[in-house]
């Protein structure tokens, strides 16, 4: 055996959880707040940009890709009506001082021991931004406690006697996941701040304009960027696109979410699902209930990776069509990530519990 | 080659530091569990990634890409661990095939081919001088090339061909040594 390949597996370690990965993420972002540096320019952004990021950057982690076993109800619009009409409601929303918006992410593990589903890994995310740089932004986030998913499942926990910690499989390892939530982690950003982080990342974008070579290839976008997507069809349907890989329409839709949680006009969400209303694929899959219990329109795609055939749904509220988050929806496992896991189970979820234009100061 | 389509400048913006962190972090964290065991890992890869944040104004893309410059911080991290390593190498080296199993399945495949030689293969692996371990370890389990890895390391290129080449004959000779040897 090459000696070289014999260190490797002698030292190798199972891969880092979605949770280490989250929390590592959480930490090195909030770190990249703005601060003075002695000379030159520091590497400066806003708490509310950095939350922004770690929130889309957990959506986009969390999410595979879904599918489901429910079949259309074919009694209902059509996939592109729902998301025209979304995108009228979208344009008309109102703008307010904040944009607040509150996310919980998730992921279904199987516990092995009683043979059902918790969903874990829930960092929640929730954060005021403020639309000019002359209000604070507010952060704050922690991990809520995991819970059996579904009534079958809580009634599997409860014959199981009910435990209040779980050793779980995530990534080729064990992690450990609770039913207590954490406490609050909050963070503010002052107005001072915000306009260090804006002119920083003017800066950075002039000097991308006239020396490509300081512009990251796959650099994610600001806010300013963002917006001027609003006028650009073309540019927004290739963000979404691009960003979206070789999925395809499933993680367009993931993209799409990810890209209507971020501090957008209504104008900008508008255009986004017109985008998604031109693109194929993507179908109505009928009424639905996420792990909080609300009553959603799912517009899905399906999707396949190494851990099997999942339904990618994009989550609207009935009549308005406000959107309520995204998930993957389980059609059928492959690998030990999903073993035991049912057709149905939600295996990961960026669902907004409030995703809106709010005037009320932060509390 | 992960490492080739990275050649590009140190992420500028939030946004796309968060990018680089998603990109990068599992092999970040690979690396030092390799070296420092899983739970260390968990902050040493986040704090490689701290670090690269303060420093990113120093980040020369002239001098190589991202990747190994990433590597570099970890490899300079992991050496503030010494005594951690050298416990780890030799807690590996006693673990039975069982606990292998246990911790991680696909090591017992090219474990049981192995079997007998952990002992040995962690008894050379902590003797080496901190500089070829480095060079081994980039190069065996992160998979860096020479050049990457004189670039994390800051060494000339030769360099890393020479420690490479010495620390591998220390470890076929192990390996090879009979049981009395």
């Amino acid at each position: 055996m090459d000696d070289q390949r014999m260190i490797r597996s002698f030292l190798a370690e199972a891969p880092p959880s979605a949770e280490v990965i989250a929390e590592g993420r959480r930490r090195v972002l909030a770190q990249a707040r703005p601060r003075p540096r002695p000379r030159g320019m520091t590497f400066r952004l806003s708490l509310g940009v950095a939350a922004t990021a770690a929130a889309t950057a957990v959506a986009v982690a969390l999410s595979g890709g879904f599918p489901s076993a429910r079949t259309t109800q074919g009694t209902e619009l059509t996939a592109r009506q729902m998301l025209l009409a979304a995108a009228h409601g979208a344009a008309s929303a109102p703008a307010g001082r904040y944009l607040h918006s509150h996310v919980i992410n998730g992921q279904a593990y199987h516990v092995a021991a009683g043979d059902y589903v918790i969903t874990g890994a829930q960092l929640e995310i929730d954060q005021w931004i403020g639309r000019t740089d002359e209000t604070d932004d507010v952060f704050r986030s922690r991990f809520a406690g995991a819970q059996p998913q579904k009534a079958a499942d809580r009634a599997a926990w409860q014959r199981a006697g009910s435990p209040p910690t779980w050793s779980v499989l995530s990534n080729g390892g064990q992690i450990q996941q609770t039913t207590a939530t954490e406490p609050w982690d909050i963070r503010r950003t002052t107005p001072a701040q915000k306009k260090q982080a804006t002119a920083y990342l003017d800066a950075e974008a002039k000097k991308c304009a006239t020396t490509p070579q300081t512009c990251g290839k796959n650099k994610m976008l600001t806010q300013r960027q963002r917006e001027a997507l609003a006028d650009d069809r073309t540019a927004l349907r290739r963000e979404l696109r691009s960003r979206s890989g070789e999925g395809g329409p499933g993680n367009e839709l993931t993209r799409a979410g990810s890209l209507l949680a971020q501090s957008g006009s209504p104008k900008l969400n508008a255009a986004v699902f017109r985008v998604l209303a031109d693109t194929p694929g993507i179908r109505n899959a009928g009424k639905v209930t996420d792990t909080r219990g609300r009553t959603a329109i799912a517009l899905a795609a399906r999707v396949s990776d190494e851990r099997g055939t999942f339904d990618t749904e994009l989550l609207l509220q009935p009549r308005t069509y406000r959107v309520l988050g995204t998930q993957t929806v389980l059609v059928s496992g492959k690998g030990a990530e999903t073993a035991g896991m049912k057709p149905g189970t939600i295996y990961t979820q960026q669902l907004f519990l409030e995703l809106g234009w709010t005037d009320s100061a932060p509390h | 080659m992960k490492g080739a389509r990275i050649a590009e400048p140190a992420a500028r913006t939030p946004d796309a530091f968060a990018a680089l962190y998603d990109e990068h972090f599992p092999a970040i964290h690979g690396y030092v569990a390799s070296r420092l065991g899983r739970d260390v890992a968990d902050d040493v890869a986040a704090d490689t990634f701290l670090i690269a944040l303060r420093k990113q104004g120093r980040y020369n893309p002239e001098k190589g890409a991202i990747r190994p410059w990433l590597f570099g911080i970890a490899t300079r991290l992991i050496a503030q661990h010494r005594r951690q390593e050298v416990r780890r190498y030799r807690a590996l080296g006693k673990l039975g095939l069982d606990e292998v199993a246990d911790s991680h399945e696909n090591r017992v495949v090219n474990w049981v081919r192995a079997e007998g030689l952990q002992p040995r293969l962690a008894k050379a692996l902590a003797a080496l001088p901190r500089g070829q371990r480095d060079v081994l370890l980039l190069s065996a389990v992160c998979d860096l090339s020479h050049e990457e890895i004189a670039q994390a390391l800051g060494v000339s290129y030769g360099t890393v061909g020479s420690r490479l080449s010495r620390a591998r004959k220390k470890v076929r000779a192990a390996l090879e040594e009979d049981d009395h040897g």
